[in-house]
């Protein structure tokens, strides 16, 4: 694939949940090291559309082009899958496993990697992530920062070339939120490609290339952190805004 | 939950019982505190030894009799002492070769016990005929070897008495282990209820994940792929099979594999329904009957012998089948128990569906239907009762045959109805063990 393609390309992506028209016309382009930065207010179709980029969700109309593949025509979609690691709002540990047993799970049954291997790749993350002593504990024995760190670490394992964040702090006490937006900021420092929707703007002034604010299921506007938040072009942009930043 | 102030200020009604919750431990109807798990089989059996003195140990030969003792002999012949105090008693079906213990017990015409003669050891030969030969009337500790697999044994004793054949093999573990495994009365109905059960489990898992697939498949993604290979498979078969090339076949054969093939993400839901909602609908019973007088004869005689599902075979076919629907909707509920994200976390990571069901929804769905499997695990102990309107002697047709020899109805089914209890207590205390070790960690 060409270095300067997006790795990321929705073009005129519709859905609909029966009778909710929850994406209409979105067309969105990411390149590869962008942090791109997604706002807006709830029902505006943030998630939906990170859920398509996934292919968790079938569109109705439009394309998606991840890392060069279309998704739709996609032989093995669970191929393009591997690439795109997902970091949930709820986490979504699997709660039967350790935390190292989460993280060396997909790598192996996905990339077929042998057990050390895995186990040193897990260990890896787990200390990048901060937490290195708890590889042995269950998730019920975690709290929520150390839990969303553990499914970071979770899907960096796989090695992706795409991160999604789906509101990644919304369900964590505000002592913890720091921690994982640390780890977030580091990885967004080391050149991943993230998409985070999200809700927390000192992260998105800290680490965005681009932040979108999106509403009602359209993108509304596309500018940097800077430019977004000191001259917000739309009305609908500037509402959503005051309410937030206090 | 700590007791203490919170639940001070509360009015006597809403204050959590903490004694209540101390008590029972074995969760039964018993209103003493603390009887330990061992304290039922106790009471059970201490009910039955007071019945036993009050009522003239009926009890016990009822419960000999349905627990298909004893293990340690077969009878093998019997007959009457003659008049001149003589008897005889050849033995019949013919004895495999082997070495055999051999005696005999005397009743008086009352039916009361007489005595037994000292025991004679033979051994059958290899190849030994069913030939006629010499009575042995003297019994010997030295074994004597017989060339004739139908040996006779005689001897003389009070003239009107009953004479029983005995083989003795409580020397030879082996036989006495092949004997208790095969025993009918209890034991057939643990072994029905222990095989049909994993039988049904299979049956549950696989049609409880079938359950779980979309109920409406997108049946046009590749449509024209699907049915191309159902023509495939079809003309395979046409050119293997001549016989089918005749017209009608041919066409109905192209046509249906077609149909099918291109049904086919829509089957497993379908199937599975169809399998769940009409195996639940009829009952138990006609199952069973149907496999035992309706599926067995037509199987039989379809295979020409080959497939005899008489007896036993067919219970258990008709018992899994019947118990499979229940266990798949108990899958079912538990794999959909599971939140929906653990799917998509494992589906994001690049799982295929047969890996994430594998790793991550099988395993916590297990440990959630653990207690109504067990509950549907006693459920089946006690229908595996129906199996004996196909004849199978469990303990209801043990009891019921005992009842008809003996005349007396309560002995017989309080007999029956104290071994199911047992039976039932025991595996509720067992599934309650389960369910405490299973449930995940931190629930």
């Amino acid at each position: 694939m060409d270095k300067n393609e997006p790795v990321i390309i929705l073009e005129n992506v519709h859905k609909r949940f029966g009778s909710v028209h929850a994406l209409r016309g979105v067309s969105l382009q990411v390149q590869l090291g962008e942090v791109v930065v997604v706002i807006g207010p709830s029902g505006s179709g943030k998630s939906t559309m990170l859920r398509c980029i996934n292919h968790l969700e079938t569109i109705d109309g439009g394309r998606i082009i991840v890392d060069g593949i279309p998704l739709d025509r996609a032989k093995n979609i669970n191929k393009v899958r591997a690439e795109v690691g997902m970091v949930f709002q709820l986490f979504n540990l699997f709660p039967h496993l350790t935390a190292l047993e989460n993280i060396t799970l997909a790598q192996r049954v996905v990339r077929r990697r042998n057990e050390e291997q895995a186990v040193e790749i897990a260990r890896d993350l787990l200390a990048k992530v901060g937490i290195p002593e708890k590889a042995n504990s269950y998730p019920h024995q975690l709290s929520g920062g150390q839990q969303q760190r553990v499914a970071i670490a979770r899907a960096l394992a796989m090695q992706p070339k795409i991160m999604l964040f789906d509101e990644p702090t919304s369900a964590l006490d505000p002592e913890m939120i720091k921690e994982v937006l640390d780890v977030m900021l580091d990885l967004a420092r080391e050149g991943m490609t993230m998409v985070v929707v999200s809700h927390e703007m000192g992260f998105a002034r800290a680490a965005a290339t681009r932040m979108i604010f999106m509403d009602e299921g359209q993108i509304v506007e596309e500018a940097t952190p800077h430019d977004l938040y000191t001259n917000p072009q739309h009305d609908r942009t500037k509402l959503f805004l005051s309410k937030v930043l206090h | 939950m700590e007791s203490g102030d919170a639940t001070e200020s509360l009015s006597p009604e809403l204050r959590p019982d903490l004694e209540a919750r101390r008590r029972g431990r074995t969760g039964l109807a018993i209103p003493w505190d603390n009887i330990p798990w061992w304290g039922i089989i106790v009471i059970t059996l201490g009910v039955i030894a007071g019945f036993s003195a009050m009522t003239n140990t009926r009890y016990v030969d009822a419960l000999y009799f349905i627990f298909d003792l004893p293990w340690n002999k077969n009878g093998v012949g019997r007959t009457q002492v003659a008049a001149d105090g003589s008897w005889a008693i050849t033995i019949q079906p013919a004895l495999k070769p082997g070495s055999y213990v051999l005696y005999a017990e005397f009743e008086d015409p009352e039916g009361t016990y007489a005595g037994r003669s000292d025991a004679f050891h033979v051994i059958v030969m290899p190849g030994a005929e069913a030939v006629e030969a010499p009575a042995l009337t003297t019994p010997s500790a030295a074994p004597v070897e017989l060339n004739t697999s139908i040996p006779t044994i005689a001897g003389t004793a009070t003239p009107g008495y009953s004479v029983m054949l005995y083989d003795d093999f409580s020397g030879n573990a082996w036989r006495v282990i092949e004997r208790i495994v095969t025993a009918n009365g209890v034991l057939l109905t643990i072994r029905t209820t222990l095989v049909a059960f994993a039988g049904a489990l299979v049956l549950g898992l696989v049609f409880g994940v079938m359950r779980v697939s979309s109920r409406s498949p997108d049946l046009t993604q590749h449509a024209w792929r699907r049915v191309l290979i159902g023509l495939g498979l079809a003309v395979v078969a046409l050119i293997v099979v001549p016989s089918l090339r005749e017209m009608p076949q041919a066409g109905m054969l192209l046509l249906g594999a077609a149909a099918v093939l291109f049904l086919l993400p829509a089957m497993p839901y379908t199937v599975s329904t169809l399998y769940v909602e009409v195996v639940r609908g009829v009952p138990m019973l006609v199952i069973i009957l149907y496999m035992g007088f309706a599926v067995t004869p037509a199987v039989r005689e379809s295979t020409g012998g080959a497939f005899d599902l008489r007896g036993w075979p067919s219970a258990l076919i008709g018992l899994s089948f019947g118990y499979g629907a229940y266990l798949a909707e108990v899958f079912r509920a538990g794999i959909q128990s599971i939140p929906h994200g653990q799917m998509e976390a494992a589906r994001s990571l690049g799982m295929n569906y047969m890996q994430a069901m594998r790793y991550i929804i099988l395993p916590q769905a297990v440990r959630v239907v653990l207690p109504p499997l067990g509950n549907d695990f006693i459920s089946m102990l006690k229908d595996s009762s129906l199996i004996s309107v196909i004849a199978l002697p469990e303990v209801l047709q043990q009891g019921r045959l005992w009842i008809s020899r003996n005349f007396r109805a309560f002995e017989g089914f309080n007999s029956v109805v104290m071994v199911y209890l047992v039976m039932t207590l025991l595996l509720s205390l067992l599934v309650r063990a389960i369910e405490r070790k299973s449930a995940l960690p931190g629930r």
